[in-house]
């Protein structure tokens, strides 16, 4: 019974691979997914919280690219632990030099030609901190497990783990894992059609005993200035409320402030957050001409839909399917 | 004055492929260079040894020089790591007075005598210093001024023409002017 | 001679720009052992040379080492230190383009942007590479039509962008 489980879930795996709008690799196309027969095997659960230690305890360095719509993004991490905190360093391997540091309790950014800043967090915001930091147990209320069977990435041995969404309001994901070490090697965000809609592949992975001296050294320099993002209390800016969430999903953040870049709109603020994936609403009087009265534009895995009803807008931004974006956006009434 | 910054005239070039051009870099920077090893590195001899092994870092990782730090900053940097590789290698400690990047600048490198101090040296170096000293009391008072505006204060040509009111040409020949007095004298003590 | 060496003393007090002058230098031993007189000058008077060997010239040791080192085409770089004393005021940061296309991310949106001509699918709209749902035809488009002016897509592009990296800063924040 279990068996014929795994050879669907593989068959399932190769005709995704096949059918994928983005260009999979040819290694991965063309190798075959072995069906795991063991009984004795740990189970996804299992493999799954492995790589939650893993990802925050080794000292390791990924190089991996990032696909969403034919276009790759060759980008970098490097992680270690100093005196059992979470040092990262991630940067983009092409065009202008963009970085970023994460450690204790910030994340600096640095950039060619612009002025380096700060910003609080105690959130890790690496590559794959929203898979490798979810609550599994608690997790199996939206998604189910499944292992798909071995491959390798990068060449190491690797375990594919799906996580099947539950209903239609979120997206599945493919997980694939070192069986060494456990941490993350692959991770594909798959719609109910089961298209790849984004895909971040390690193609290198480096595990250290000891952190990498480089970053040792960036911990303890100092950091540029944190920002705070400021919020405004207007009074003009009317109050709303969601009137339906998505399963699982809980209000993070609701707030009025003004968009970063343009800084005479006050929006209204809410963040939902399921614990892998973070929606932001907008809310604001400010309207830009549209066409239609509803938008979609999708890049990958995020989706911007946007609603307006007479003087109101609606943004919706997340890694979300458009119905649930569309549910989202029907709901929000204004707060008395 | 960006284009005129001599640092950054001499990466553009080595960046360029014109591998001729770190000899300028290495000619402006190799004593301060060798200064900042001489807290880390207690034996004066080898500290030829580990001021070339700085200049070669500095030359390999020369294409990730980003220009948003002063290139001396970064040089700094470089300097006090492979001070420390070399400690290491020694299997010392460094030392506990560790020097923060951003106080490059501003770092003064009255360092301590080294265990083996090479006597001859020192005295040579006294030496030098006396007959600068010297050369710089005789010069007139405009040159005097200048050379010391530029030199211990850091300032432009432009800066130093408003203080001394007088056009920046003239700075720029008043400052030559004292070097060449002043090297005239220190040439024959630097050649062997 | 005489008025190269007054350019290399202006040369090495960053008051010069003149690519023939570096030129002759770099041909010329005998200006570059001036140049490193002039330059030794003042080490000595900033007190930047105490105990050394100042006859100590590794110029051509360096040079000989390094004809046969290849550059790194890859050495992790290292961060810029910050700048303490050059804080610019919150705003004024944030009203810079720059600011959040730094953060991971939102070259989803400079890509957005850029990439339109080179996409090769004949069904992507040219202003906004947007994706059909479901396989359906139809892709949401943002061109130019005689209903929306070209300066009004301008417009609603700034705003998506503005949207998204306000989404990607709320996101590196989130509590």
């Amino acid at each position: 019974m279990k068996h014929r489980l795994f050879l669907v879930a593989c068959m399932s795996l190769l005709s995704l691979l096949a059918s994928s709008q983005l260009i999979a690799s040819p290694e991965v196309a063309q190798s075959e997914v072995k069906i795991e027969t063991k009984s004795a095997l740990p189970s996804a659960l299992t493999y799954l919280n492995n790589m939650k230690q893993a990802y925050r305890e080794l000292n390791y360095k990924l190089l991996y690219l990032n696909t969403a719509q034919n276009q790759i993004e060759p980008k970098q991490l490097i992680h270690g632990v100093v005196d059992g905190k979470s040092v990262a360093y991630f940067y983009f391997l092409n065009g202008a030099m963009r970085e970023s540091l994460q450690f204790d309790g910030k994340i600096s950014f640095y950039q060619q030609g612009s002025q380096a800043y700060s910003l609080a967090t105690n959130r890790d915001q690496s590559v794959f901190a929203n898979i490798a930091n979810f609550n599994f147990e608690n997790g199996n209320k939206s998604y189910e497990y499944i292992i798909l069977g071995r491959d390798r990435i990068a060449g190491k041995k690797a375990i594919a783990i799906r996580m099947i969404s539950k209903d239609q309001y979120r997206y599945s994901y493919i997980v694939w894992l070192d069986l060494e070490s456990y941490l993350p090697l692959r991770l594909d965000i798959i719609n109910q059609s089961n298209q790849i809609l984004e895909q971040t592949m390690v193609v290198s992975l480096n595990i250290s005993e000891t952190i990498n001296p480089w970053i040792q050294q960036l911990s303890v320099q100092a950091t540029p200035d944190v920002l705070h993002l400021p919020l405004t209390a207007i009074a003009e800016v009317p109050k709303w409320h969601l009137d339906w969430l998505p399963p699982s999903f809980k209000i993070v953040k609701d707030d009025q402030h003004k968009l970063m870049m343009h800084d005479t709109d006050p929006v209204s603020y809410i963040m939902l957050n399921d614990g892998i994936v973070r929606v932001s609403v907008y809310i604001s009087t400010k309207q830009t001409k549209l066409i239609e009265q509803k938008n979609v534009i999708r890049r990958g895995g995020t989706l911007i839909y946007t609603k307006q009803d007479e003087n109101v807008e609606i943004n919706v931004i997340g890694e979300i399917p458009l119905i649930t974006a569309e549910k989202i956006a029907a709901s929000i009434k204004p707060s008395k | 004055m960006n284009e005129r910054e001599l640092d950054l005239q001499l990466i553009q070039r080595i960046q360029n492929g014109e591998q001729q051009a770190f000899a300028l870099l290495v000619r402006k920077y190799q004593t301060r260079v060798a200064n900042i090893l001489t807290r880390y590195v207690r034996s004066s001899g080898d500290i030829p040894d580990v001021s070339q092994e700085v200049f070669i870092k500095v030359y390999k990782s020369l294409p990730n020089f980003r220009g948003d730090s002063a290139f001396y900053t970064w040089l700094f940097r470089i300097t006090v790591n492979t001070a420390k590789n070399y400690l290491t290698s020694q299997s010392r400690r460094p030392p506990a007075s560790d020097i923060d990047a951003e106080e490059a600048d501003s770092y003064d490198g009255s360092g301590a005598l080294k265990d083996d101090a090479n006597p001859e040296a020192i005295l040579h170096s006294q030496e030098v210093k006396q007959v600068i000293l010297k050369v710089i009391g005789d010069l007139p008072d405009e040159l005097k001024s200048a050379i010391t505006l530029r030199e211990l204060e850091g300032m432009s040509y432009d800066e130093i023409a408003q203080i001394e009111n007088c056009p920046i040409g003239t700075v720029r020949s008043r400052i030559f002017r004292a070097r060449e007095a002043i090297d005239k004298q220190l040439k024959p003590l630097l050649e062997n | 001679m005489k008025e190269y060496s007054q350019d290399l003393s202006s040369l090495m007090d960053n008051e010069l720009g003149d690519k023939e002058v570096i030129n002759t230098i770099l041909d010329d031993t005998v200006l570059q052992k001036q140049f490193s007189r002039y330059q030794l000058i003042g080490d000595v008077l900033r007190d930047e040379s105490n105990g050394l060997d100042l006859r100590m010239d590794i110029t051509d040791n360096v040079m000989a080492a390094i004809a046969n080192e290849k550059q790194d085409d890859y050495v992790a770089p290292l961060a810029a230190a910050p700048e303490k004393s050059n804080v610019v005021p919150f705003m004024k940061r944030f009203g810079q383009y720059a600011i959040a296309a730094s953060v991971a991310g939102v070259v989803v949106v400079s890509s957005l942007m850029v990439n339109q001509g080179s996409s090769t699918d004949p069904s992507v709209a040219p202003v906004l590479n947007t994706v059909p749902f479901g396989g359906a035809a139809a892709p949401v488009s943002l061109q130019a039509t005689p209903l929306q002016s070209e300066n009004e897509i301008k417009e609603r592009n700034e705003r998506v962008e503005a949207l998204l990296k306000d989404h990607q800063l709320q996101l590196q924040t989130q509590p």
